[in-house]
């Protein structure tokens, strides 16, 4: 850990924080959605589905922010330097490589739509899922170019 | 097609011109002190452009600072 720099911990921190929200949120909402479409919450609102959504972006938005201030704190030299070229081109190929991610995610689900006959709520927790994937794998590949070189 | 790939001689040179460091070379040219040691590693190629304003740094062709070597010619 001691080489990375602060471009590096920032893509695998965000990586994490993705990984680790999602894990928090997806079991629990997919039960909830599930359990809404088949009409067995008793005592529960769709509200409190969109609330415990709202509180994971909540949550990711508060570690990111966290563990960033954290970061820029330790390593104020490196976090005050402009990205470079380098840091442009490893950004632009990330986003690339998640959004081949996404769309092929998207594509996927539309298939599994189409064959099997799952409530709307579901379906938007998937492509939900789809989003945080790509947005993992992102982060995940942000980190390798920089560490693999490019 | 034979794999071609880009070194430098960006380490070498720096100790040559009076052991200068990676971020002052990084501040002269323009880019982090991450992206001279990711070139010194040949992990990243530099953009045209940076590669001249290294070369300029050390008052040297380009040609001198960057060579393209083919699999064969590394044997």
């Amino acid at each position: 850990m001691k080489n990375l720099s602060f471009r590096e911990l920032s893509a695998l921190g965000s990586a994490l924080a993705v990984i680790f929200s999602a894990y928090a949120y997806f079991p629990d909402a997919l039960w909830l959605s599930a359990a809404f479409s088949a009409g067995t919450t008793q005592g529960l609102e769709r509200t409190d589905l969109v609330k415990f959504a709202l509180g994971m972006v909540l949550l990711l938005i508060v570690i990111e922010v966290v563990y960033h201030v954290i970061l820029a704190i330790l390593m104020r030299s490196e976090a005050h330097e402009p990205a470079d070229e380098r840091d442009r081109l490893i950004g632009m190929k990330a986003v690339r490589i998640g959004y081949g991610v996404i769309v092929t995610g998207i594509v996927l689900l539309a298939g599994y739509l189409l064959t099997v006959d799952i409530s709307g709520l579901v379906a938007v927790q998937y492509l939900l899922l789809v989003l945080f994937i790509g947005e993992g794998v992102r982060y995940a590949s942000q980190f390798l170019l920089y560490r693999l070189g490019i | 097609m034979a794999k071609k790939r880009i070194t430098n001689a960006v380490r070498t040179l720096r100790f040559q011109c009076g052991e200068m460091t990676q971020a002052e070379l990084a501040k002269r040219i323009g880019v982090t002190r991450q992206t001279v040691i990711a070139i010194e590693n040949d992990k990243y190629s530099p953009s045209l452009e940076v590669a001249f304003r290294i070369a300029d740094v050390f008052g040297l062709p380009i040609t001198d600072v960057f060579q393209y070597e083919t699999a064969a010619r590394r044997k």
